[in-house]
C-alpha cells in the first residue's frame, strides 16, 4: 500500500485501481475519502444513490473529492439534466479547481459546483436561483463516498437546509397558484402570446462579449443616465418599465424591456409607451394587458417546468426572482453580453428617495420617510445607507446571481446606493472610458421569429386534454372520499363493509392519480402540493404503538384529506382555466 | 503425532470456511456503512484469525508447503491503524483485498498437505 509521509492535511494518491484519491487529516485521525482500493465502487455507489435519472431531473451531490465520478457522472446524464455540486472543504475545492479533472465541469452549464459554508445563508440563496420552485420533484441527492461520516455535521446541517429550502418552494407555490388568482389568470393570458413570440433560446450570445447596461429606477438614475444618449450605439442597454420612459424622453432608445410583475402598476408604468417597438421579454407571469397591447416583437421565457409541457417545447428560463433587475441581469448574461454595467441600481433608499424623479408617474410619491425599514448597510463610498428588508433581499439575490454567472464582469456604475458585492465599482464615465468598444449593429429582426414547432392550436388541445383529466379525477376523487367514509365507519363502528374491497378500489384510484401526474405536468404542479402536505400531516401518521382501530381511522381520514384537497384544486382551477383559455 | 497434526488441519480447513463467511459478511456490513455491526463481528474473526494463525505454528513441520502468516500479521496491523482512524472503509477493504486472498491461499495448501496424506 502506498502511504504517503506528507504532513499536509490533504495528501492526493493513486489508488489500487489507478485513480486518484484524496487522504485527509481531520481532527488528528487520516482517513481516505473514499475506497483507497476501489474508487470504481464509491463511483458505481455513488451513481446507484440516484437510482433512475430521468430528462429534467436536477441532482445534488455533496463532495467533490478529486472529481473522480465526474466523467461517468457526465456519462448517464440527458441533455436537461442539471448536476449541482457542493464541496464542505475550501482546500479540497481549491485543489480539485486546480487539477485537469475541473475541466470535466467547464465543458457546458450541465454541472456547476459550489462552495458550502455552514454558517451562512448561501446554500439558500444558491438552492432558490438554481432550482425553481417547479422543479422540486425533480430533485436527486447523493453523497460521495464517505462524506456522511468524514463531513457528517456539514453534511446534516447541508441536509436541513436543503430541506427547508424544499418546504419553502411548495409552500410558495402552494401560495402562489392557489391563492394568487392574479398570476394564474396571467399565466393563462400569457400563454397564447407565446405562440406568437420568439422564445429567449434564439437570443443566446447574440451579442457575445459586448457590453451591456442594465438601466434601473434607484434614485442615483439622475445622477447619469443623461449620459447614456452619447454611449447607446455602443451598449445593449436594457430596461424595466419604470424606466421605459425615462430613457425615452433622454432619446435613448432600449433594446430590450423586461417585464416581469403582474401588478396594476407595471402596465400604468408603461400604457402609453407600447407603441414603440422595443421588443418585449415577457413569462407566463408578466401583466398581460402589456403583452397584449405591446406593438413591437416579443420574446418569452418560462418560469415554470409545465408550461414548457404545454408548448411542447423547453425554454430557457430567465425566472430568477426577485426584481425585474434580475431577468434584465439574466438576459444580460444569456445574451453574452459582458461586462455587464449597472445604473440607477441602488437597492436602497439613497437621500431618502424610493426611485429617480424621473422615474415616477404623477400619482406617485417618491419619499421614503414613511418607508417602513431601518436596515443600514455598506454603501459604495463606504458609509452606511438606510434600506429595508426587501431591496436587501434584492440586493443578496443580485449578489448572488453574480457568483453563479461569475464568468462576466459586474461593474456597478450606480454612483451611489449599497454596495453590491462581485461588482467593480466606477462612475459610468469611467466604465465607458474602460471598455474599448466601437459601435456595433443592433439589429437582431433575424433572430426575432416565432417557434413554429409552438403552436396555439396544439397550445389549446393540451389544455383541452388537461381539463378532461382533471373532470376524470373530479369523478375519482368523489368516490374515493365516498369509500373513505366507508373506511372511518368500519373502524368506528364496525360497519359492515368489505375493507379489502375498498382499499383496492382505493389503490386503482391512487394509480389513476400517478398516472395523471406522469402524463400531465400541470396537474402534477397543481396536485402535488396538496398530496405533500396531507400525506406528510403528522395528525394522518400511523404510529407504532397505534390499535388497529387507531391505525385504520388514521388512513380514512387521510384518503379523505387528500382526495377532498385535490377535489378543492380541481372545482377552483377549471372555472379559471374556461375562462381564459376557452372563453367559455 | 503427525495424526493429531492432520486433525487440526482438517479442523482448520473446515473452520476457514466458516472464518470466511463471517468476514465478507463484516465487509458487507463495512461498505453499506454499518459499523457497529461489523464491529461486532471482528471480536469473532480476530479470535478466529489467531487460532488459525496458532494451529498454522504448531503444524509447520508438516506442512507439505511452509504457510507463513507474516503478511496477514502486517496487513492486521494496518487494519489496526485503519480502526483507529475511523477509517471503516479501509478495514472493510483491507479485509477484502487483502486478507480474504491470504486466508484462501492458507486454505489451498492446507487442503494440498492433507490430500498428500
Amino acid at each position: 500500500m502506498e502511504h504517503n509521509n506528507n504532513s499536509n492535511d490533504y495528501t492526493v494518491v493513486t489508488s489500487k485501481d489507478g485513480k486518484l484519491i484524496l487522504r485527509v487529516t481531520k481532527a488528528s485521525k487520516t482517513v481516505y475519502l473514499g475506497s483507497f482500493y476501489s474508487v470504481a465502487r464509491d463511483i458505481d455507489q455513488l451513481i446507484g444513490q440516484l437510482e433512475e435519472i430521468k430528462p429534467y431531473d436536477i441532482i445534488i451531490i455533496f463532495g467533490i473529492a478529486t472529481g473522480e465520478y465526474l466523467g461517468k457522472l457526465r456519462e448517464i446524464l440527458f441533455e436537461h439534466n442539471r448536476v449541482l455540486i457542493f464541496e464542505p472543504d475550501e482546500k479540497i475545492l481549491a485543489d480539485f479547481l486546480a487539477s485537469k479533472n475541473s475541466e470535466l465541469i467547464n465543458i457546458d452549464d450541465k454541472i456547476k459546483l459550489f462552495k458550502f459554508n455552514v454558517d451562512n445563508n448561501s446554500l439558500k440563496e444558491i438552492l432558490n436561483f438554481q432550482i425553481n420552485d417547479y422543479e422540486l420533484e425533480q430533485i436527486k441527492f447523493a453523497f460521495y463516498a464517505n462524506y456522511n461520516s468524514v463531513y457528517g455535521e456539514e453534511l446534516s446541517e447541508f441536509l436541513d437546509e436543503l430541506k427547508l429550502t424544499i418546504s419553502a418552494g411548495y409552500v410558495d407555490r402552494v401560495t402562489r397558484l392557489v391563492h394568487s388568482k392574479r398570476w394564474f389568470n396571467c399565466f393563462l393570458r400569457n400563454i397564447k402570446f407565446m405562440a406568437e413570440s420568439t422564445p429567449t433560446d434564439y437570443l443566446k450570445d447574440v451579442f457575445k462579449n459586448k457590453p451591456a447596461i442594465i438601466v434601473s429606477a434607484g434614485p442615483s438614475l439622475e445622477k447619469n443616465v443623461h449620459k447614456l444618449k452619447k454611449l447607446q450605439d455602443k451598449f445593449v442597454i436594457i430596461t424595466g418599465g419604470r424606466t421605459l420612459g425615462t430613457l425615452l424622453n433622454e432619446g435613448v432608445k432600449p433594446d430590450f424591456l423586461c417585464v416581469v410583475d403582474p401588478v396594476e402598476n407595471t402596465y400604468t408604468l408603461v400604457k402609453d409607451l407600447l407603441e414603440y417597438n422595443t421588443p418585449l421579454v415577457f413569462y407566463e407571469g408578466s401583466n398581460p394587458d402589456v403583452v397584449n397591447q405591446h406593438k413591437g416583437k416579443k420574446i418569452y421565457f418560462t418560469g415554470n417546468y409545465f408550461t414548457n409541457e404545454i408548448l411542447g417545447k423547453e425554454v430557457k428560463t430567465l425566472a430568477y426572482g426577485g426584481s425585474v433587475a434580475h431577468t434584465c441581469m439574466g438576459l444580460a448574461v444569456h445574451l453574452g453580453c459582458d461586462p455587464v454595467i449597472f445604473i440607477g441600481q441602488d437597492f436602497a433608499f439613497t437621500n431618502e428617495k424610493l426611485h429617480a424623479s424621473n422615474a415616477i408617474h404623477e400619482e406617485e410619491t417618491n419619499n421614503a420617510d414613511n418607508t417602513e425599514g431601518n436596515i443600514f448597510v455598506d454603501d459604495i463610498f463606504g458609509n452606511k445607507v438606510r434600506t429595508n428588508a426587501m431591496h436587501n433581499e434584492f440586493r443578496r439575490k443580485m449578489e448572488s446571481l453574480i457568483q453563479i454567472f461569475k464568468d462576466v464582469t459586474y461593474i456597478n456604475a450606480t454612483e451611489g446606493g449599497a454596495n453590491i458585492k462581485g461588482t467593480k465599482i466606477m462612475t459610468l464615465d469611467e466604465a465607458a472610458l474602460s471598455i474599448e468598444i466601437d459601435k456595433f449593429s443592433k439589429d437582431i429582426e433575424q433572430y426575432l421569429i416565432k417557434n413554429d414547432d409552438v403552436k396555439l392550436e396544439k397550445i389549446i388541445d393540451k389544455f383541452s386534454e388537461t381539463l378532461e383529466c382533471m373532470i376524470d379525477l373530479k369523478k375519482e376523487c368523489k368516490k374515493a372520499i365516498g369509500l373513505s367514509e366507508d373506511l372511518k365507519q368500519y373502524f368506528e363502528n364496525r360497519k359492515k363493509v368489505d375493507v379489502i374491497k375498498i382499499n383496492e378500489k382505493l389503490d386503482e384510484i391512487d394509480q389513476k392519480l400517478n398516472k395523471a401526474f406522469k402524463e400531465f405536468a400541470f396537474i402534477q404542479f397543481l396536485l402535488y402540493p396538496t398530496t405533500q402536505y396531507v400525506l406528510g400531516n403528522q395528525k394522518f401518521l400511523v404510529l407504532p404503538d397505534d390499535a388497529e382501530n387507531i391505525a385504520g381511522k388514521k388512513i380514512a381520514l387521510r384518503v379523505r384529506a387528500l382526495y377532498k384537497g385535490i377535489l378543492k384544486v380541481i372545482d377552483e382551477v377549471v372555472p379559471i382555466i374556461n375562462k381564459y383559455v376557452f372563453n367559455k | 503425532m503427525k495424526n493429531n497434526k492432520i486433525e487440526v488441519l482438517k479442523m482448520a480447513s473446515e473452520y476457514i470456511v466458516e472464518l470466511k463467511i463471517g468476514i465478507k459478511k463484516a465487509i458487507e456490513y463495512f461498505q453499506d456503512g454499518r459499523e457497529n455491526e461489523a464491529c461486532n463481528l471482528i471480536i469473532y474473526i480476530t479470535e478466529g484469525i489467531q487460532w488459525l494463525s496458532d494451529a498454522i505454528k504448531l503444524t509447520l513441520d508438516i506442512q507439505k508447503e511452509p504457510i507463513t502468516v507474516n503478511i496477514m500479521n502486517q496487513k492486521l496491523e494496518e487494519i489496526l491503524e485503519a480502526f483507529e482512524n475511523s477509517d471503516y472503509i479501509l478495514v472493510g477493504d483491507l479485509f477484502e483485498y487483502e486478507i480474504l486472498p491470504i486466508i484462501e491461499e492458507i486454505d489451498e495448501k492446507i487442503n494440498k498437505t492433507i490430500n498428500d496424506e
